[in-house]
């Protein structure tokens, strides 16, 4: 979410950094934003390409990516110019349309360790100088991300999910990844033990084999495509069925709004981390881990702290927004007609090139290499 | 006589059909700079259905409103 704001300010105030802006305003300000931004975009308007026989909010059921959410965060409104950081931008004009991550995101940049090597930064960084005096602008990133990530959070707040009942943030991702995708994460704890948490009965198991069977129909699809002198085995309905299969299993895990609020949450913190390496912020600087590319970035913190990334990162990185993107569009159903589901795989579609084939292909070649099934190979048939 | 009109029909088809492959190679010939053109392009674009039009006008409304800056 802090990623959409970075862009979105430096598309509304000229001459503004985003990214800088993001990192500089008042720790409160950034909570202030994030309730402005879940309220915004929980109840999103319709879809409108759809039909208009389905054009009403309350037909897409709560759930839905455009409805996720019927729980109300604090609206902020003229207390967001009060802290200092000069923006003083209404922040209906910078969230016009502020539509969240799905939760696959979250897991793909967890993935990377990223969580864990930032809490051993702040930890030394605030219990001595092993790592060197932090530079004069990175203590308002040290504020925030102690103030707003690595903190029993403020109560009342719409990212406020843990406390008694559920107090280790980590274990919460954790419980909503294994619901909502039933997988863990490629890491344990900093002693490399598995990391403990609560299993849900409930939970799409299914999730993983049937989404590389969607990925592996979709290259299918992208192979013979301009096939003219073979027989094209693509299989649009089977493709079809399995997005609708997906969907049918991501929707229940969100039914009556579920998990919108953590999933939130989630995709804030990792975005948080995530802008933080995609520039050479002040802490990347403190850390004098200057590099080109976001997963290098990362690598050299984690020489600092001595705790490796994961080796893929590049891959996680990569992945994560694509990937985001197509969950959404089948939670929306956009697949459920084996007419339309040739947009995932037809490259040339008469006006412009297709972006949704090219983020297919993205994905598939990610997934590949981050789960090392190989889903370009075609299943072989037993006797 | 017999034996030679055989072998003069013979000698005309077979004219006749060298006459008809230089002339195919020839016209081949004259076309190729069109068909190397043809190649250098991309593929013909594909007509795609109504509802794969909107899927794709969906997902680069999802998109536009996920869009990030790029990464320095």
């Amino acid at each position: 979410m802090f990623r959409q704001l970075a862009k979105r300010l430096t598309d509304t105030i000229p001459g503004v950094d985003g990214r800088e802006a993001v990192l500089d305003q008042h720790p409160i300000e950034l909570a202030a934003r994030l309730e402005e931004a879940f309220e915004v975009g929980r109840d999103l308007k319709p879809e409108p390409i759809s039909p208009p026989e389905t054009r009403t909010s309350r037909q897409e059921s709560l759930g839905h990516p455009n409805h996720r959410s019927d729980v109300r965060a604090m609206v902020q409104t003229n207390s967001l110019s009060f802290f200092g950081s000069g923006l003083n931008v209404p922040p209906s004009n910078v969230l016009p349309e502020a539509r969240w991550d799905h939760l696959i995101y979250s897991y793909m940049i967890e993935n990377t360790r990223i969580y864990e090597i930032f809490r051993r930064v702040l930890y030394e960084l605030l219990h001595g100088e092993k790592l060197g005096t932090p530079l004069p602008a990175t203590h308002n990133w040290l504020r925030s991300t102690e103030e707003l990530f690595y903190r029993d959070p403020a109560p009342f707040l719409i990212t406020s999910v843990a406390s008694h009942l559920r107090p280790d943030m980590r274990s919460n991702r954790r419980n909503a990844y294994q619901r909502m995708f039933g997988m863990d994460l490629n890491h344990g704890g900093e002693d490399g033990k598995p990391y403990p948490y609560v299993r849900a009965e409930a939970a799409n198991s299914e999730f993983v084999a049937t989404f590389e069977e969607f990925l592996r129909e979709v290259w299918v699809g992208i192979t013979y495509v301009e096939a003219s002198s073979s027989s094209n085995p693509t299989d649009d309905s089977k493709i079809s069925e399995l997005a609708e299969k997906l969907h049918d299993m991501l929707l229940s895990r969100r039914q009556h709004g579920n998990l919108s609020r953590e999933e939130f949450a989630h995709v804030s913190l990792m975005s948080w981390f995530h802008m933080t390496l995609e520039f050479d912020s002040p802490i990347v600087l403190s850390l004098r881990a200057e590099a080109t590319g976001v997963e290098q970035r990362l690598f050299k913190i984690a020489e600092r702290v001595g705790l490796p990334a994961h080796g893929l990162s590049k891959n996680f990185f990569d992945i994560a927004d694509p990937i985001s993107r197509l969950l959404i569009e089948i939670e929306k159903n956009t697949f459920s007609s084996a007419n339309a589901v040739e947009a995932l795989y037809t490259k040339d579609t008469g006006t412009t090139s297709n972006p949704l084939e090219a983020a297919m292909r993205t994905i598939i070649t990610h997934w590949t290499a981050i789960t090392g099934h190989d889903v370009k190979a075609r299943k072989v048939a037993a006797n | 006589m017999a034996t030679t009109d055989t072998t003069n029909n013979q000698t005309k088809a077979d004219r006749d059909l060298i006459e008809r492959m230089v002339s195919a190679l020839e016209q081949r010939a004259a076309e190729a700079p069109n068909n190397r053109a043809a190649a250098d392009t991309p593929s013909q674009a594909r007509t795609i259905s109504s509802e794969a039009t909107a899927a794709i006008a969906s997902f680069i409304k999802t998109s536009n409103e996920l869009a990030v800056l790029p990464p320095k």
